[in-house]
């Protein structure tokens, strides 16, 4: 099928594309650029005038919990939120009800996405059996099954596995995602540690917790010569120890998500358990080094953070609440209104953040519209405003902390693979042929 | 006057004004206690339920008798430690309390916020009977009541507060009502015990004890202990003894007649010695006293029409 994204402002950081112009779309790939393309006779039109035209956004950070917890996420629900939300590639990462760790989980993912998805889903396949930190998975296996980087998705406390994971992962040429928080200082802990905690009652895990295990990572990073990711980065000294790590020429990559750089810890007031999340909320000061981050090129991309969780999961006892908020549907949408509308960010920044910055990282398809290159496109509506609804979410997880929340940016239209997977808020039916190569 | 909210779920809500309103309301049911017949009518029909997660004998018996002298109904719920461990959610306990048209609930919790969460999804009144490590309003409204009987005054008061403080259920509700009163308060203990970020509290913090309670008109001691949860705060009973117990030489560097008053069962010896508790004890029994007249004073204010 062909499409004809016709007079929005397409913006291609990759290639230094800013203007208005239109997109043609042909058997799955970008097939023109140009300023009045005249439609060829069997293309569908879509108008995006005063819309943005845009890489679809790569996701590097999303959970599902299929099969293990059937009130949480599954692949088809993940995927159909990550539709809405103007997500095209989203990267999975290993959770307790999916560890990720053998290659009959990744081959699962896989095989159901092409079957009931509508984006493209890709593992990351766990650093570590079970996810204990102790023995090492069968890397090479799980890369060749199509896992893009390895990573357990929260700390390896043991600095020995580490750096043989980072070792190991060298060979088969897989970077390492390290979760930024050393257990025993984080232990007991459930929000940012200072006043708002003391205030609260609530037992805090401190900014060293994220600083010490970054610093640490970074000189395995050094001491390997292999690509460490970290995931998430929250704190202002650790945005620095990673802006340092880099100038010294250091294999040292970050991401962060929305909730980081517009939700302090004083979202936790009242008990709000959506606000729990780890790492935390962090101060105020942290959320504006994470912005100077993301601005100065420090933080290479910004992910979703995606954990969905069911009700029973948040409607107890703040202490025994699960972490995380469900992220990926919104994302696009929170980081554009800070980001752009709310701090003065470029949008050519703001759109190399949410796709080229993130799928360079992991050599994935998408982040740009170049002639040929894979048909993965969002339209978002810069001009409208609109209210994020918990209650209409594709995703089985309605654990945000922004319902209520007015917004700009909000996905209009998501291509992935030239079929159209959303139009204004409505869903394709899966499979998306696209997903079947 | 009455109380702004339909809920007493800590001292950070509450403002000066309604705390001295609360205050003097428990003075007018203390006068009650010294006569023959001790029960007033004001909440006949109404209905308290106690709602107790973890045990707390003084506390509940305390909610109890203030409830029956007011003559209101009342019953005692136990409940298992947490929604987690019953598999009912808070708001599952919560709606089906209130389908027992209860009109007050007394919720004791060993985990923050507990009381607030369920706050959040009834109509009745809550009470905040202590919710772990967070805030025990009623606890300091009865020190508050105790330092007024015998000091007449807060401004400028120099109040001393000594203890295992992440872990102590009054610290935080101490701090605020003290500080909401106008009195000088100082957090002491070894650095391992201060709550992170209590200088925003305006408070001062003493790591000797010797500093702390130097011309101290007050000082509150909660009882202290080791377990799993601070045994890298505390290295041990005898270490904290030697450094932090209430000792008649240390009482000495406190102001003459200095009050000094004890939160619960008291561990002689350790945060307190034998000496002192004795000499403490007598405001420890005026306490449980003070204790009734000041819940009673909470059920009726918070029964009263809200403005």
């Amino acid at each position: 099928m062909k499409l004809l994204i016709k007079n929005g402002r397409v913006i291609d950081p990759s290639r230094d594309v800013d203007l208005v112009c239109d997109l043609l779309l042909a058997d799955g790939v970008v097939a023109a650029c140009e300023v009045n393309l005249s439609a060829p006779e069997d293309a569908e039109i879509y108008d995006a005038t005063g819309k943005w035209v845009v890489p679809g956004a790569v996701d590097l950070h999303v959970h599902f919990s299929e099969p293990t917890r059937a009130d949480r996420e599954t692949v088809a629900s993940l995927s159909r939120a990550a539709a809405a939300g103007g997500v095209t590639t989203a990267v999975c990462r290993p959770c307790d009800d999916v560890p990720l760790d053998n290659i009959a989980v990744a081959e699962f993912l896989l095989s159901k996405n092409r079957r009931e998805g509508l984006v493209r889903l890709k593992p990351v396949a766990a650093l570590t059996r079970g996810l204990r930190g102790e023995t090492l998975t069968d890397v090479g296996d799980l890369v060749t099954g199509g896992a893009l980087a390895v990573g357990d998705d929260r700390a390896v406390m043991d600095s020995q596995v580490m750096r043989r994971g980072l070792e190991y992962a060298r060979a088969f040429a897989v970077p390492v995602i390290a979760f930024p928080q050393d257990e025993s200082l984080a232990a007991g802990g459930v929000m940012n540690e200072g006043f708002v905690s003391t205030t609260l009652g609530l037992k805090g895990i401190p900014w060293s917790a994220e600083e010490v295990m970054v610093i640490r990572d970074i000189i395995l990073a050094r001491m390997t010569r292999w690509r460490v990711h970290v995931s998430p980065v929250t704190v202002a000294g650790a945005v620095e120890l990673i802006r340092r790590a880099k100038a010294d020429g250091i294999k040292v990559t970050c991401d962060t998500s929305p909730h980081y750089f517009w939700l302090t810890e004083r979202a936790v007031e009242g008990f709000n358990t959506f606000a729990k999340v780890s790492p935390p909320l962090r101060s105020e000061r942290d959320v504006e080094a994470v912005k100077v981050g993301l601005a100065d090129g420090t933080i290479d991309a910004v992910a979703s953070h995606h954990v969905p969780l069911s009700v029973v999961d948040k409607d107890v006892e703040f202490d025994d609440a699960a972490f995380g908020i469900s992220g990926i549907e919104t994302y696009v949408a929170v980081a554009y209104t800070a980001l752009v509308a709310g701090a003065g960010m470029s949008p050519a920044d703001f759109v190399r953040l949410i796709s080229a910055g993130p799928a360079k990282l992991f050599g994935l398809p998408g982040g740009t519209l170049a002639v040929g290159a894979p048909a993965d496109v969002a339209v978002l509506d810069v001009k409208g405003a609109s209210v994020i609804t918990a209650a209409s979410f594709f995703s089985r997880g309605k654990n945000t902390a922004f319902d209520g929340v007015e917004v700009g940016g909000k996905p209009a239209l998501t291509v992935v693979g030239g079929n159209v997977v959303m139009r204004d808020g409505k869903l394709a039916s899966p499979p998306n042929p696209a997903l079947a190569t | 006057m009455a109380l702004q909210s339909k809920d007493l779920l800590g001292i950070q809500a509450l403002s000066e004004g309604e705390l001295r309103v609360i205050l003097d309301t428990a003075a007018n049911f203390q006068t009650l206690a010294a006569r023959p017949v001790k029960k007033v009518p004001a909440l006949r029909g109404k209905t308290v339920a106690n709602l107790f997660y973890e045990p707390s004998t003084r506390t509940r018996l305390s909610f109890e008798l203030a409830a029956k002298r007011l003559s209101a109904d009342f019953i005692n719920i136990t409940a298992a430690t947490s929604s987690a461990a019953t598999g009912e959610t808070l708001t599952d306990t919560a709606k089906t309390v209130e389908a027992m048209q209860v009109d007050f609930l007394v919720v004791r919790h060993s985990m923050a916020g507990a009381a607030h969460q369920l706050a959040r999804q009834v109509e009745c009144s809550v009470i905040n009977a202590g919710d772990g490590p967070h805030e025990h309003p009623t606890q300091t409204l009865v020190d508050l009541f105790t330092i007024w009987e015998n000091e007449k005054r807060f401004e400028g008061l120099k109040v001393a507060i000594l203890g295992d403080h992440p872990r102590s259920p009054a610290t935080i509700s101490n701090i605020y009502g003290l500080k909401k009163m106008g009195a000088e308060v100082t957090l002491v203990g070894p650095s391992t015990l201060i709550p992170p970020g209590v200088d925003q509290f305006r408070v001062r913090v003493a790591t000797r004890l010797e500093d702390g309670i130097a011309g101290a008109d007050v000082i509150l001691l909660s009882r202290v202990e080791i377990t799993d949860a601070n045994r890298l705060q505390i290295p041990s009973l005898r270490e904290y003894a030697r450094f932090y117990c209430l000792t008649p030489r240390r009482l000495a560097l406190a102001a003459d007649d200095a009050l000094v008053l004890h939160s619960g069962s008291m561990n002689r010896g350790v945060e307190i010695s034998p000496e002192v508790a004795d000499y403490a004890f007598p405001l420890l029994v005026q306490q449980v006293t003070n204790g009734i007249a000041v819940r009673m004073a909470v059920l009726y204010l918070l029964a009263g029409e809200r403005e």
